[in-house]
């Protein structure tokens, strides 16, 4: 009795893996006669999966059926970091996977159109634009996306021996609308971007999804960091990914105003052309009201009356190789101690929140 | 053609005499006979379910008539077999239905999978109807790895893949197969159309 019982599930179990599979090829793609279209969804979601990016991409190009399977059922690229780096009339996409081996394609325009260039491959797509057949690429691979992306990272170069900026307000754009196409804001954990103005930082980072967002680094898109203005962040500080990200670091000088607007990150880096006294007080007071910080850090070209910080802080503690200086001062209604850092060779202070076991033997404790 | 007259094809003859274990005999659907250690065939979930169900003794296996698989061809089963024979006793990866990030494709695996491309995806369809999860995870892989570097002009090509048009078309003939009815509504829309009427009713 068991025997026929079990004989009858199993038989059932056929039926039914002989019903999916009819099921495939009556409505599924069977109507061409392309052995690939007329797989089952498991199998069509293995191949693609195991794919790397670029055939994943050529692939949608291939026929309809291919593009909307792709579409609906995007595969799982597991890439973990995309750096787009714009340089004269060139774009190139650096994808990371977490099982694959590194992919770069690099768009570039020429007489006839756009030429992609994948390894040692090259495509070329007539009388289209390289911006928009990189926008849609881009746009596809992050359709891929299921897992927030580790590192999203933009990049202009900069050409010195032009003394000037290329201008890349159409790729900006084109990148601005497609992230806005999205259904969904991207789910990024760290961002970097080198940025010339603010409304750059703002083509992009309104669309990343503040729930994953932890790191922002805005770097600065010249070698020696040199012949710009001061970045104004005061737009970008209003949004809900500056927020609530725990660790900024801004390589492009901002002015001092801009000090308060770190108060609730846990590790910030700044950078300023010149700053006074007045403004590193006001760095030890965004510290230490703020409940979260941890480190404070900020590098200036020039410190106006420099001599006023030692006359305020007194003796320091000073390495061997009198490379940097040291003050630890008892933080108010706190076991911590406030330990300001001041190193003249890379013209860095720093402020951190240390604990009194971390004070090193020798150095005095002030307050 | 009978049972009594088909090929038998024993995929390890070699190992019958020193294993004691049962070998069943599995058909494919052109009638091709295979005999397959009990150990090889746990390869398969589907087949490995299917022989505990029936509980054959090594009369039975000897005296019923060889298990039918219907739906794969002789050629295909062969491979399949030769697979599952040169795998047996090797850990099964559980299938929770995630691909693996990882897929290396051992060097018999790569012989036995040198193959035209119409077999190959026979062989695939076979790994997935008889549940033989690292036969699929390479097979796959192989496809996979047959797209790097393709245009996709390359890719209709290795693929027997149709163009936008030839797929339009296909999906446009297979609606009008599926309601014959479809193609007179549309031309007489049409004709209404250029009659100058405005409303379909």
């Amino acid at each position: 009795m068991y025997f026929e019982i079990v004989l009858f599930t199993y038989l059932e179990y056929f039926i039914w893996k002989l019903f999916v599979l009819s099921y495939s090829f009556l409505f599924g793609n069977v109507m061409n006669d392309a052995p690939l279209l007329n797989m089952p969804e498991v199998v069509m979601n293995k191949i693609l999966e195991l794919s790397d990016v670029r055939s994943i991409l050529n692939f949608r190009k291939v026929c309809h059926s291919l593009r909307s399977y792709i579409d609906n059922i995007p595969p799982n690229t597991n890439c973990i970091s995309i750096s787009i780096t714009v340089v004269t009339k060139k774009i190139l996409v650096n994808c990371d996977f977490s099982d694959k081996k590194d992919t770069v394609i690099t768009y570039y325009q020429d007489k006839k159109g756009c030429v992609v260039e994948y390894e040692s491959n090259q495509k070329s797509f007539k009388n289209e634009d390289f911006i928009d057949i990189f926008a849609n690429d881009l746009k596809t691979i992050l359709h891929f996306q299921k897992d927030p992306l580790q590192r999203f990272s933009l990049s202009f170069k900069y050409e010195i021996h032009k003394n000037q900026v290329d201008d890349t307000s159409e790729i900006q754009q084109k990148l601005k609308e497609m992230l806005e196409s999205r259904k969904s804001q991207l789910p990024v954990e760290k961002f970097v971007m080198n940025a010339f103005k603010g409304d750059q930082i703002m083509s992009i980072l309104p669309s990343l999804n503040p729930k994953f967002l932890k790191e922002i680094w805005i770097l600065d898109p010249t070698f020696w960091g040199d012949k710009l203005n001061s970045l104004d962040i005061s737009e970008v500080a209003e949004l809900n990914q500056w927020k609530s990200a725990k660790n900024i670091f801004i390589r492009r000088s901002v002015e001092p105003t801009a000090i308060p607007l770190f108060g609730h990150t846990k590790t910030a880096f700044l950078t300023f052309e010149t700053i006074t006294m007045d403004d590193v007080e006001t760095m030890e007071t965004t510290f230490l009201h703020s409940s979260t910080l941890k480190r404070l850090r900020f590098k200036y070209t020039r410190f106006t009356r420099e001599q006023r910080l030692f006359d305020i802080l007194g003796a320091s503690f000073e390495r061997p190789d009198g490379s940097e200086k040291n003050w630890y001062i008892r933080i108010t209604k706190s076991e911590d101690i406030l330990h300001v850092m001041y190193i003249p060779r890379i013209q860095n202070i720093a402020f951190s929140r240390i604990e009194l076991t971390d004070v090193p033997v020798g150095a005095v404790i002030q307050g | 053609m009978s049972v009594e007259n088909a090929p038998v094809v024993d995929v390890d003859e070699a190992a019958i005499p020193v294993e004691k274990k049962m070998y069943y005999r599995f058909e494919s659907n052109d009638k091709k006979e295979f005999r397959v250690s009990e150990l090889a065939i746990q390869q398969s979930e589907t087949l490995n379910r299917l022989v505990e169900a029936m509980g054959y003794t090594s009369e039975d296996v000897e005296n019923k008539p060889a298990i039918a698989i219907e739906n794969i061809d002789g050629k295909t089963l062969k491979l399949v077999f030769q697979w599952c024979e040169h795998h047996k006793g090797e850990a099964i990866p559980v299938d929770d239905g995630s691909v693996p990030k990882i897929v290396e494709i051992p060097e018999f695996d790569a012989k036995l999978m040198d193959i035209d491309n119409g077999l190959l995806f026979k062989l695939i369809w076979a790994a997935d109807y008889l549940n033989i999860v690292q036969l699929l995870n390479v097979s796959c892989k192989k496809v996979a790895n047959m797209a790097q570097g393709k245009t996709p002009a390359q890719l209709r090509r290795v693929y027997l893949l149709p163009s936008d048009e030839e797929d339009e078309a296909a999906k446009r003939a297979a609606q009008e197969a599926q309601d014959p009815r479809a193609r007179e509504v549309e031309e007489e829309f049409e004709e209404r159309k250029r009659q100058g009427g405005n409303s379909f009713f």
